[in-house]
């Protein structure tokens, strides 16, 4: 009995001390090891996306901190002087444009860069960041909610504002979601400065709840909490699929969008397996699996535009002047939080 | 010194062994010189001296709150001492913790281990000391035999009686056979009956092992009886030091005299009608036994034992008759107690109570009546006279 | 009695003890014991209030942030927010909790087995969970706000719909409400079980009414139970987060403040600033409960004889109902949280699946994350047990090092006041750092290792939960005899054989209550380990958080029924474990 508990104890000692370290290993021929991964990517489309890498590189462990986009940005930021991440996979270029700004990026061109689009990665070679696909504005909207309240399905930014959605709509906070964020953007410039503002307090009135996440509004109006969720195409699409009653609704003004991007972290010792992850991360079967959830990727495939999406998605998107969004970020931010930040969900 | 000296003064420096073997011989077994504790500003334990020697008895004894048990606990290293030496066997044990010290302890509490039977109480000092499984149990098998408690070995302290779980406390402060034993009121959680039985007990046991002894107690009566030498404590110093009979006796203060079995006192003037005569109001007593001079004018305190005053119908026989009413009379089976009330005119016509104790028979034969007024004997060498003018609280 | 002198050549021996190697190990022992708890508590502290008198490029500030803070009325208004909840909160879950614990041990009323075991189940219920199980309750599409999804208004044609509102105060304050309320009631109920029968009788022969028997003798004798349970009530109120996280809507509080701080803005200097202000109102009840308490020794009387409640029909009748209300509320909520994960999509199609259960496509870290929290609760439970039960040991039972003892008493007893929320960024400001830079001086960070692994979110975990255990280890051991220690000394055997022989199994069933206490904090517990836990370690409650975050509410629902699954399956195993232990080294105690 005694033995028998002094090991335990001993045990229990031993084991609240060591610890589970990131080891960089540098490997020779295939690099091997662990890397931590900062990504905004959808945590559905993580794991599957995931799954494809570890087949293909089981060698290298992966660790993933997903968040929503204005996370992931702060805490990139925060830990300048040292940072955690060793790559950064699906994030907004408007966010990766600022950490540029802030020399955060290592400068490095993925194996099959020349097959993507131009005006899909940094115009610097080799290239601070590269793109995977796009992401745009789209509203769901609970069908159910909206028929039983009698409402009238909305159709465009202009309708959202009518008085008879008082209360009924959920939009994410543009300072923590990047879905918030490219919507906010697209409506200043689609209306210019001034009108843009305007729109939004009066948008304001209407809405129930700013939320933390792009795809919580999307969540809300499919359980009923509300009955317009301002998110994105994915979401809307991919949660119709699940059987929730919501119905994508792309607005007719045209949605704003953003190119979800990889970038190389700059830190004193990059980890080769970094660089593997993002040759990979552009690669053709990867860019298989985004075409099956984006119906514009920055490298061309076969696969067809999935159903639910617009039949032409670009002809969905306003033009966006991505480095005068990144370069306003934060003013325009700091702008929304005085004005709105009241109704925003904790965080 | 040259070998074949006197074995007594040749103590070879290099044999430690012998030498505490003959300072043993030559000293007393424990010797307190100057010790001295306070917590914080409370003195507990003025400058103190005292020897307790080889096999002996002695007991601390005072009301609660004069020290003893914390002299005990400095004995045993319990309690860190502020100043002062303390040796034991020869050897400077001040600095030691109790735990390299040489003594069995039992508590008040008895504080043995609840979660342990009686056998493994008392074999819990004996197997730190390396010895076999056989030899301890031998061990406990003999102690539980010296303290009549064969049988219980399995047994849980909750499961056995408190006189048996104190015999416990005590055979397992025996089991690693100390050379001393410290005792800390270890009767008085015990009721009437069983404490006097054990006190008998435990007396014959520390004969027969010889064991020096310290024992803590505010029971006057457990110290008269069963100790060789009495420690009268009193506010952190020992005022008297010396046998049951001679404390009883010849108490070397008022407090001692009050503290020990029962004391009257008298208000009373040293008179300049002869060499020791007091004079308590009308009455003047002749005493015999008193220390320095007693100057005429002088207050003085006389005190008598309630046994040693007589009634004396025929008063004009003797000297040393004092008068007071009897205010009642009460029977305490063996004896009668008699309570009086003695008026001092000098003295403010301050009332004075007095006790006396007459044997049963005696008091029968005395046909004694509430509210007459009785003539008391008080012998000349019954009465003890101290200096104070007050009288202890 | 003449003076003697000391004999030639000895001298006089100074005030200290010789030190032997037990009492250096003794020592040894109570000087590690310290570092534990500066390094554990009070260190952290420093980076942190430095940090709030900072800006972000660490230049000396003085009081602007504060200023910043308070001139900020978005900021302010969480101050005030925050109070509000507190007080309400503390008014009504003490308020509610009296009656229950009064109605368990003063009335004849049936199942109190069961109403006490009710009573409990939040404990084992992460906070969030608490939120999430509210959302569907009395969320917009709430199980009550849509009556039963229209069942009543289907079949017997009245709506019986109710919108509470939720989002915000209300919300909040339901749930805090809830998670309140077992703390106050644990109190209580201790409280209300040590009445004195003699008063009662007193009260009676004096021909007192019932009515003026309560104010005169139970409000009086249980008034030490209700300060504390005051004081716990306002400061988990105060502090907690996962809360009005998740029903807060647009109301904000300074827990979410320092998160939104934190984590949304990474915005650390005013995180720490908040934190200083959320410790302040802590500190100062915390201060103003040990006032209170120090006076408590004279209430409780040996000599108290135990009240035995008489069967009063009336009464009776009115505690049962009373605490069935209470009961079918935590049940409601709690038993909402299950029904919630198995839903397939609420409020639509209510069949029942397990596909929520199946984490693969949701973030947060799904099993992994499960058992990581399954470890770090068993080691929080291990090496927290051992850390407080022989810290308790050491500062209860030794003589020497008064003042060191005393000051290691008061860093155990002070961790009770710091928020879970000022403890993780307090860890983060203390140990992230490879160097730190003292008065301009720059030196390793010899913790720095610590940063990130398992061992930073079980010391969090231990310091966070540290006072409550330490306290029960304490009262556990004050009921040991002092002198069967000395009796061991006097034996000659050392001062560890007799813990390992004699208190600790004395001691094994508080042991394994503290055991156990660590175990569910450590896997319901969300504020320290947000803050702290890293990609490579993630865990069920923070999932909880993300789950919900995201979207994913039912995915949160079934991580929280799993939190609640392993937490009552630990109070069981430990009730089968217990009980033969009991009859094993508590047999002594049988008459």
């Amino acid at each position: 009995m005694k033995q028998w508990t002094t090991a335990i104890f001993a045990l229990l000692l031993l084991a609240g001390c060591s610890a589970v370290q990131p080891s960089g290993e540098t490997g020779t021929a295939a690099p091997s090891g662990e890397i931590t991964v900062y990504t905004a990517l959808e945590d559905d489309q993580i794991s599957s996306y995931l799954a494809l890498f570890n087949e293909q590189h089981p060698e290298i462990t992966v660790n993933i901190v997903r968040d929503s986009t204005g996370i992931i940005t702060a805490r990139l930021l925060a830990e300048k002087e040292n940072p955690q991440a060793d790559v950064v996979w699906g994030l907004a270029a408007t966010s990766l444009l600022v950490a540029e700004q802030q020399e955060m990026l290592e400068a490095y061109a993925p194996a099959g860069l020349e097959r993507v689009r131009a005006e899909f990665r940094d115009s610097d070679t080799p290239p601070h960041w590269v793109g995977i696909d796009t992401w745009f504005s789209a509203f769901c909207v609970n069908t159910v909610e909206v028929e039983k309240s009698g409402l009238t399905m909305p159709t465009s930014w202009a309708d959202l504002v009518k008085p008879e959605y008082k209360g009924l709509i959920a939009m994410p906070n543009p300072a923590s979601s990047g879905t918030g964020f490219l919507s906010v953007s697209a409506i200043l410039q689609m209306m210019g400065e001034e009108a843009g503002w305007a729109y939004l307090d009066q948008l304001h009135e209407n809405i129930a709840v700013y939320t933390h996440s792009g795809s919580k509004p999307c969540r809300m109006a499919g359980a009923g909490e509300v009955a317009i969720g301002i998110s994105f195409d994915y979401r809307a699409v991919k949660q119709k699929e699940a059987g929730e009653p919501i119905e994508p609704v792309f607005p007719a003004e045209g949605s704003g969008w953003e190119i979800e991007a990889n970038a190389l972290v700059r830190k004193s010792e990059i980890v080769p397996a970094a660089k593997v992850f993002l040759d990979w991360a552009i690669g053709d079967d990867i860019m298989q699996l985004y075409a099956g959830s984006y119906p514009i990727t920055s490298v061309a495939t076969e696969i067809p535009i999935p159903d639910g999406y617009p039949a032409d998605p670009l002809a969905q998107l306003v033009e966006n002047d991505f480095v005068r969004m990144a370069g306003e970020r934060e003013q325009i931010l700091a702008q929304w939080t005085e004005r709105y930040d009241g109704k925003s969900e904790p965080r | 010194m040259a070998p074949g000296g006197s074995f007594l003064l040749w103590a070879p420096q290099n044999d430690p062994h012998l030498a505490q073997k003959t300072m043993t011989v030559l000293d007393p077994f424990l010797q307190l010189y100057n010790v001295h504790k306070h917590f914080g500003r409370h003195v507990v334990l003025e400058t103190l001296v005292l020897d307790v020697d080889q096999g002996e008895f002695l007991f601390l004894l005072g009301p609660s709150g004069c020290g003893k048990t914390t002299l005990l606990r400095l004995i045993a290293g319990l309690e860190p001492l502020t100043a002062g030496q303390i040796l034991q066997a020869g050897r400077d044990v001040t600095r030691l913790p109790a735990a390299e010290r040489d003594f069995g302890i039992v508590f008040q509490s008895y504080a043995l281990f609840p979660n342990l039977t009686v056998a493994e109480n008392i074999a819990y000092g004996l197997q730190n000391r390396k010895q076999g499984r056989t030899q301890i149990a031998a061990r406990v098998q003999e102690l539980l035999q010296l303290v009549g408690l064969q049988g219980l070995a399995p047994r849980y302290p909750a499961q056995i009686s408190g006189g048996q779980q104190q015999r416990v406390a005590l055979a397992r402060a025996l089991a690693p056979a100390p050379s001393l034993l410290l005792l800390d009121e270890p009767l008085s959680a015990l009721d009437a009956r069983v404490r006097a039985g054990l006190r008998g007990e435990i007396k014959s046991l520390q004969r027969r092992l010889g064991i020096t002894t310290i024992m803590v107690t505010h029971d006057q009566e457990e110290a008269l009886s069963m100790a060789d030498r009495i420690a009268v404590m009193d506010q952190g110093r020992i005022v008297q030091l010396d046998t049951p009979l001679a404390i009883y006796q010849q108490p070397a203060t008022p407090f001692v005299a009050d503290f020990v079995g029962q004391m009257n006192f008298l208000p009373g003037v040293a008179s300049g009608e002869g060499v020791g005569v007091v004079r308590t109001g009308a009455f003047a007593l002749r005493v015999q036994n008193w220390e320095g001079d007693l100057v005429p004018g002088n207050s003085l305190m006389l005190a008598i034992r309630p046994e040693e005053i007589r009634i004396e119908r025929d008063a004009d026989a003797l000297s040393n008759i004092l008068v007071a009413e009897l205010q009642a009379v009460e029977f305490m089976g063996p004896v009668y107690r008699l309570l009086l009330r003695h008026t001092v005119p000098d003295f403010c016509n301050a009332a004075v109570s007095l006790t006396l104790t007459l044997p049963r028979h005696a008091a029968e034969h005395s046909e004694l009546h509430v509210g007459e007024a009785l003539p008391l004997h008080l012998p000349a060498d019954a009465l003890r006279v101290f200096r104070t003018g007050k009288k202890p609280a | 009695m003449s003076q003697r002198t000391l004999p030639p050549g000895r001298a006089e021996p100074g005030r200290l003890a010789k030190i032997t190697s037990e009492e250096w190990l003794r020592r040894s022992l109570l000087l590690l014991l310290l570092g534990v708890l500066l390094v554990g508590i009070l260190l952290p502290l420093v980076p942190l209030g430095m940090r709030s008198l900072s800006d972000p490029q660490g230049n000396f500030v003085g009081l602007d942030n504060y200023v910043r803070y308070f001139s900020s009325p978005g900021l302010t208004s969480s101050l005030f927010n925050s109070l509000t909840i507190a007080g309400k909160t503390t008014l009504l879950a003490v308020g509610l909790a009296f009656v229950y614990a009064w109605a368990l041990a003063r009335t004849c009323m049936p199942g109190k087995h069961f109403f006490r075991a009710v009573a409990l189940l939040p404990l084992v219920v992460p906070p969030l969970a608490l939120a999430i199980g509210l959302v569907y309750l009395f969320g917009r599409k709430g199980l009550v706000t849509t009556g039963f999804f229209g069942f009543f208004e289907q079949n017997f044609g009245i709506a019986l719909g109710f919108d509470l509102n939720l989002y915000g105060q209300n919300g909040i304050l339901l749930g805090e409400l809830i998670y309140c309320f077992p703390q106050a009631f644990l109190i209580l109920a201790v409280a209300a079980s040590l009445a004195d029968a003699r008063l009662y009788e007193a009260s009676q022969v004096l021909n007192a009414s019932p009515l003026r028997t309560f104010w005169s003798v139970t409000l009086p004798e249980m008034r030490y139970g209700l300060i504390s349970a005051v004081f716990v009530c306002f400061t988990l109120a105060f502090t907690d987060f996962g809360i009005p996280k998740v029903v807060g809507g647009n109301y904000n509080v300074l827990a979410t403040d320092i998160y939104k701080q934190v984590i949304g803005q990474q915005n650390f200097v005013m995180g720490a600033t908040v934190s200083i202000v959320l410790l302040i109102p802590t500190v100062l009840a915390f201060v103003a409960d040990r006032i209170a308490q120090r006076h408590q020794n004279a209430v409780l009387t040996a000599r108290a004889t135990p009240l035995h409640p008489r069967p009063t029909p009336l009464l009776d009748r009115f505690a049962l109902v009373y605490c069935s209300l209470v009961a079918a509320a935590i049940l409601a909520v709690t038993g909402t949280v299950i029904y919630a994960s198995l839903v397939d999509v609420w409020p639509y199609r209510l069949e029942l699946t397990l596909r929520h259960y199946d984490f693969s496509k949701v973030g947060g870290g799904g099993w992994e994350a499960y058992t990581n929290s399954l470890w770090m609760a068993f080691y929080t439970a291990g090496v927290g047990t051992a850390i407080i039960f022989a810290g308790a040991y050491l500062i209860e039972k030794n003589r020497t090092w008064g003042p060191l003892r005393q000051t290691a008493y008061f860093l155990s007893m002070i961790s009770v006041a710091l928020p879970g929320l000022v403890i993780g960024l307090a860890y983060i400001f203390f140990f992230n750092p490879t160097h730190w830079t003292l008065l301009g001086v720059e030196m390793p960070n010899p913790f720095a290792g610590l940063y990130g692994t398992m061992a930073i979110l079980v010391l969090s975990n231990i310091v966070h939960f540290y006072t409550v255990s330490f306290m029960a280890a304490t009262t556990a051991l004050k009921q040991i005899d002092g002198e069967l220690e000395a009796v061991s000394a006097s034996l000659g055997v050392p001062f560890y054989r007799t813990f390992w022989r004699i208190t600790l199994p004395l001691s094994l069933p508080a042991v394994a209550e503290i055991a156990l206490y660590l175990f569910v904090n450590a896997m319901v517990t969300v504020s320290a380990v947000i803050l702290l836990y890293s990609p490579q370690i993630k865990l069920a409650s923070v999932a909880i958080v993300n789950l919900d975050d995201a979207g994913d509410t039912a995915a949160a629902a079934a991580m929280s029924v799993l939190v609640i699954a392993a937490c009552l399956t630990v109070r069981i195993l430990y009730f089968w474990i217990t009980r033969p232990l009991h009859r094993r080294t508590q047999a002594w105690r049988l008459p």
